[in-house]
C-alpha cells in the first residue's frame, strides 16, 4: 500500500472530514479514534468509515495507550498505533472559564452526565428518596435557556415544546419548568448506615443540596447520590423555609445564626 | 371570565395594544438588491442559539432552545427534534409539513445520540412581504438551522445544503453524494396554472444538477461557519 500523505487541519467546522479511521504509516499502521467533539461516519459513495469533526474548534490529538486485554486479536499489537482525536472549543481550551461565564462561545456542556457534580433543588421528599430539580453543574455554566420555570426565561411552544407530548400537571412541581429532575434515594444519601436512613432528617424541601450523577436513570429522573463528604446540603433554612439560612455544624446538623434554632441535615463539608 | 388564568401574569384589564403611525417612507432596498443571502448569529440572548438569514425578499428568524429534558416516562437514548414554523403567509397545515421535513433532514445530521432524554425546539419565523411557493425557502431554511445549531453549540456531523430547482428542492448530505430529502408544494402537485413548470424534466435530472451545484451554493454558508 502507498503510502498516506496528509495533514490533520488545525481549525474546523462541523462535517469537516479529519481523517480516515486508519493509515498506513511507517512504521506502525496509526489507528485514530473519535473524541469528544468527532464522529465515525460512514460514507457510502466511498463505502469507507472517516472521522468527521461535529463542532466549531480546532483539532487535538493524544497518543493512547493499546489495551493489553487484546490478546484474542489476531494483529499483533506492536504493529499498531493508537490516536485519539477530539475537536476543542478554542475557547474553553483555555482554562480562565469561569471569569467570562456569560459569553456564549464558551460554554460546551449542555446535558448533565454521570459522574458530574451539580446544585439541585429539593423539591419533595418520601421516605423512600428525595425528588430534586438540577439547576447548575459545578464550575460550569448552564445554557442560557436552562430550565424555563424556576431557572430563568425564554419560551416554550405552543404544544409545550419538546416536553410537551409527554407532558402531565400532576408532573410539575410549581411551575412549568424545563429543568432536568433527579432522584436521590435513601441508600444513596451517605456511605455509611445506608439502611437506617430517615430522609426526613437529611433533606427537606427547598434544600440545594450539592450531589453527585450515578447514572442517566429513567425516562424523567437522573439518579444522584450525596454519600461523599463533600456532597450534601449546602443551603437550608430553618422552620421548613420560613426561618434564616443556617450554618453546618458538623455533618448532620445545622444551626441558624439568628434564632439557635437547630435542625437535621446531611451537610456537605464546606471546606 | 370567573375562571382566572394563574399560569399568567394577565395586563391590566384597560390594556389596548399599541399602534404606531404609519410611516411614508419606504426604505430603499437597493442595497440588498441581491439575491445572495445574508447570515448572522447570536442575536438572540435567551435562546440558546440563533441565526438570521436574510435577502432582499425575505428575513428569517431561527431560534434554537434545548437540549432540555422532556416528560417522557420510558428511558430515550437519543434526544428528539421538535420544530415550529411561524408566518401569516402560508396555511398551518403546510407549515407543519414542512416541520416534519425539516426534521426528517435535520435528524440525518445532528448527533442525537449525544443528547439523552432531552428535546431541541427549533422556532423558525417567517418574515416575507410578497409570498411565493414554501419550495423557494427551504435552501434558507435549511442553512438557518444548520447556523442556529452550531451557534448552540449542539453537535451535528455534516452542513447540509439544499437547492430549489424546478419548484423541486433537495436537501442533500457528505457533499451532495447523500440525498437526504425531496420536497414538492402540495399544490403544485394538483394545479399546474402558472405554467412555468416543467414536468418533463425528470427527477433525476434534477438531482443530479443539484448535486452538481451544491458544493458551489454551500461556499458562502461554510465561509460563514468558519468565521464564527
Amino acid at each position: 500500500m502507498s503510502e498516506l500523505n496528509f495533514e490533520l487541519p488545525s481549525r474546523v467546522i462541523p462535517g469537516q472530514l479529519l481523517c480516515p479511521l486508519y493509515v498506513p504509516t511507517e512504521p506502525k499502521v496509526t489507528k485514530y479514534i473519535a473524541g469528544p467533539g468527532t464522529k465515525v461516519v460512514h460514507y457510502d459513495l466511498n463505502n469507507i468509515d472517516v472521522i468527521t469533526s461535529t463542532r466549531i474548534g480546532n483539532v487535538q490529538v493524544v497518543e493512547k495507550d493499546l489495551p493489553n486485554n487484546e490478546e484474542n486479536e489476531k494483529t499483533t499489537n506492536n504493529d499498531m498505533m493508537l490516536i485519539e482525536i477530539s475537536v476543542i472549543n478554542k475557547t474553553t481550551s483555555n482554562d480562565s472559564g469561569i471569569s467570562n461565564t456569560l459569553s456564549k462561545s464558551n460554554r460546551d456542556k449542555l446535558l448533565p452526565k454521570e459522574g458530574d457534580i451539580v446544585l439541585c433543588r429539593v423539591v419533595r421528599i418520601s421516605l423512600q428518596r428525595a425528588n430534586v430539580e438540577i439547576i447548575g453543574f459545578q464550575n460550569e455554566p448552564i445554557p442560557i435557556d436552562g430550565g424555563v420555570g424556576t431557572n430563568g426565561h425564554g419560551v416554550i411552544g405552543v404544544n409545550g415544546g419538546s416536553g410537551g407530548a409527554t407532558f402531565s400537571m400532576s408532573q410539575s412541581s410549581s411551575d412549568l419548568g424545563e429543568t432536568f429532575r433527579g432522584i436521590i434515594r435513601s441508600q444513596d444519601v451517605r456511605a455509611t448506615e445506608r439502611d437506617r436512613v430517615k430522609m426526613i432528617e437529611c433533606f427537606k424541601p427547598g434544600d440545594i443540596v450539592k450531589a453527585q450523577i450515578l447514572s442517566l436513570g429513567d425516562g424523567v429522573n437522573y439518579y444522584l447520590t450525596t454519600a461523599r463528604n463533600d456532597l450534601g446540603v449546602i443551603f437550608a433554612k430553618s422552620n421548613n423555609g420560613a426561618g434564616n439560612l443556617m450554618y453546618a455544624m458538623d455533618w448532620q446538623t445545622m444551626v441558624s445564626p439568628v434564632t439557635g434554632v437547630i435542625e437535621k441535615r446531611k451537610c456537605a463539608k464546606p471546606f | 371570565m370567573n375562571v382566572q388564568d394563574r399560569r399568567r401574569i394577565l395586563g391590566p384589564a384597560s390594556a389596548k395594544p399599541l399602534v404606531f403611525a404609519n410611516s411614508n417612507e419606504k426604505q430603499s432596498l437597493s442595497a440588498l438588491n441581491n439575491d445572495e443571502l445574508n447570515f448572522q448569529n447570536g442575536i438572540i440572548s435567551n435562546s440558546n442559539g440563533s441565526s438570521i438569514v436574510e435577502n432582499n425578499k425575505m428575513s428569517l428568524l431561527t431560534l434554537v432552545y434545548g437540549p432540555r429534558s422532556t416528560r417522557d416516562v420510558s428511558f430515550q437514548p437519543n434526544c428528539k427534534i421538535n420544530i415550529i414554523i411561524k408566518s401569516e403567509k402560508f396555511e398551518t397545515k403546510n407549515l407543519k409539513e414542512l416541520s416534519q421535513f425539516l426534521i426528517s433532514v435535520l435528524q440525518c445530521c445532528v448527533c442525537l445520540e449525544n443528547y439523552p432524554k432531552s428535546g431541541i425546539d427549533i422556532f423558525i419565523n417567517f418574515n416575507i412581504e410578497d409570498e411565493d411557493e414554501l419550495v423557494e425557502y427551504i435552501p434558507a431554511l435549511v442553512s438557518g438551522c444548520i447556523i442556529a445549531l452550531i451557534d448552540a453549540n449542539i453537535e451535528i456531523t455534516d452542513i447540509i445544503g439544499a437547492i430549489t430547482l424546478n419548484h423541486t428542492a433537495v436537501c442533500l448530505g457528505q457533499n451532495g453524494d447523500q440525498l437526504l430529502g425531496l420536497w414538492k408544494d402540495p399544490y403544485k402537485f394538483n394545479n399546474n396554472e402558472s405554467g412555468d413548470y416543467d414536468d418533463s424534466i425528470p427527477l433525476s435530472e434534477i438531482i443530479k444538477s443539484c448535486q452538481e451545484k451544491i458544493i458551489v451554493s454551500k461556499q458562502q454558508l461554510i465561509r460563514f461557519i468558519s468565521n464564527m
